[in-house]
């Protein structure tokens, strides 16, 4: 490994706060440094700018769970994230998308199904626990999120082949009852 | 001091330039009636799925409108020239796009990097000036006089870490790039000024130290301190001290023919078109005197 290639490998698991095992002495100098701290925080302000601007519901979800900051943070440090702000955001997207709390994964699905429709001949289908137009008004809104409804559930089809892009259908079954996502 | 108004090299104050990156054709219509070149933003104006890069073709339409009679060039973020192990390939198909549109003066792009074996860094770094990376980086310009026929510009990017032991001087550096490639240099007053508050620099001697012949173009733009560092963010209007020194250098660099005015299009909503233009005013008067 050349010089080179150690202090940009150093710097990066610095920037993104991974473990640097080193010999190299000036890594090791400017390890935990105030100007290595400025380093990530700047790189951690521009995702969040990012992925703010490109996936601006499931932004404000995570805005209303507290968590924005935090999921964010976690995305760019343990992932090898792209410079290509499109693919960060679909990345991110589909990390998400799997998350075990009903609503952020749903509202995530919806989210990147919407940024690769245009590129996309794939069809989502998508969960929700509560009515999707309203969840989707309400952050668009800034307004209070429905609460999940008990007694039914909604499975919305998106996708370049569906008439109007999206269609959705409510069915009242418990949730034990639900189809598997 | 040579200049460059419509397509036809004067001798006079140099010219005035400023950033596009697209999507607000008001702002473009109304720069345009104020600069000589308009300098566009690879990276902002394109679009990827990750494996494909486009300029975005609506974004070059609106750049058509205005040119000619403006001069373009091109300036990126994106190439990351100095990564140990490769440059970013996408972001020259977006230059070939543009190169293929477009009849630009010149290109440019900052001595840096964002990605490490691939992966995106979250911001720019500035190379360790050392002989291991003078070779790599001058191998990597070799190659972009070679592909694109028009002079090719580094510029120097803001450092905020120590030095690594055995480097050049930051202007020993840039001499020794210039002298192997024939490259030009974009300096950046603003950048300079981050260096001083934040490591010290000391501008005169870095200016002395200089070869200043290569120097092509000049930056100008405001930025922000955060927790004591003063920051590249181009968000602001240029600093009274940054026009200063801008002036300092035009008188120093004999080939300079363009000052840029930069600015993020993140911060134009705290700008305003009327702020910009305002600016661009207020520099052209700067640098006319």
């Amino acid at each position: 490994m050349t010089s080179l290639e150690k202090q940009q490998r150093g710097l990066l698991a610095l920037i993104k706060h991974r473990t640097v095992d080193t010999d190299d002495a000036w890594l090791r100098q400017i390890a935990g440094s105030k100007q290595v701290d400025m380093l990530a925080e700047i790189a951690l302000w521009w995702r969040l700018y990012q992925i703010n601007e490109q996936c601006r519901y499931t932004a404000r979800l995570l805005r209303r769970l507290g968590r924005y900051a935090e999921m964010v943070k976690a995305f760019f440090e343990g992932n090898v994230t792209s410079p290509y702000v499109e693919k960060l955001s679909r990345d991110f997207l589909t990390g998400l998308s799997v998350h075990p709390d009903p609503l952020l994964a749903a509202v995530s699905t919806f989210e990147l199904a919407c940024l690769e429709m245009p590129v996309s001949a794939k069809r989502w289908r998508i969960v929700w626990d509560r009515e999707p137009a309203r969840v989707m008004l309400a952050l668009d809104q800034e307004a209070e999120i429905p609460p999940a409804e008990a007694d039914c559930h909604y499975v919305m089809q998106v996708g370049a082949d569906v008439p109007g892009s999206a269609v959705c259908t409510r069915y009242a079954f418990s949730w034990a009852d639900q189809p598997a996502r | 001091m040579a200049s460059v108004m419509g397509n036809t090299l004067t001798e006079a104050s140099p010219a005035l330039a400023t950033t596009y990156e697209g999507y607000d054709s008001v702002l473009c219509a109304r720069i345009a009636e104020l600069v000589d070149f308009l300098e566009l933003a690879p990276d902002g104006m394109s679009r990827t799925d990750g494996t494909t890069h486009e300029v975005r073709p609506e974004v070059m339409d609106e750049v058509a409108i205005v040119a000619p009679p403006l001069n373009l060039i091109a300036h990126g973020v994106g190439l990351s020239i100095g990564s140990f192990d490769n440059w970013n390939e996408g972001y020259l198909r977006l230059l070939d796009q543009l190169f293929e549109r477009f009849s630009l003066r010149w290109h440019s792009e900052h001595l840096g990097y964002t990605t490490v074996a691939g992966e995106n860094i979250g911001t720019m770094l500035p190379l360790p000036r050392t002989d291991e990376c003078l070779d790599l980086v001058c191998e990597r310009v070799r190659r972009l006089q070679d592909r694109y026929r028009v002079p090719f510009l580094l510029e120097h990017v803001i450092q905020l870490l120590p030095d690594v032991p055995e480097s050049y001087s930051n202007a020993g550096f840039l001499n020794a790039i210039t002298a192997r490639t024939g490259c030009g240099l974009i300096l950046d007053a603003y950048n300079l000024e981050c260096d001083r508050h934040n490591q010290g620099l000391d501008v005169t001697a870095f200016l002395n130290e200089l070869n200043m012949t290569p120097v092509r173009e000049l930056h100008v733009a405001g930025g922000t301190q955060h927790r004591g560092f003063q920051l590249d963010i181009h968000s602001g209007p240029t600093s009274e001290t940054t026009l200063t020194l801008a002036l300092d250098i035009i008188a120093r660099a004999p080939n300079l023919s363009v000052v840029t005015f930069e600015f993020l299009k993140e911060a134009i909503p705290a700008l305003g078109h009327d702020g910009i233009c305002q600016e661009l005013a207020r520099v052209r008067k700067a640098i006319s005197q």
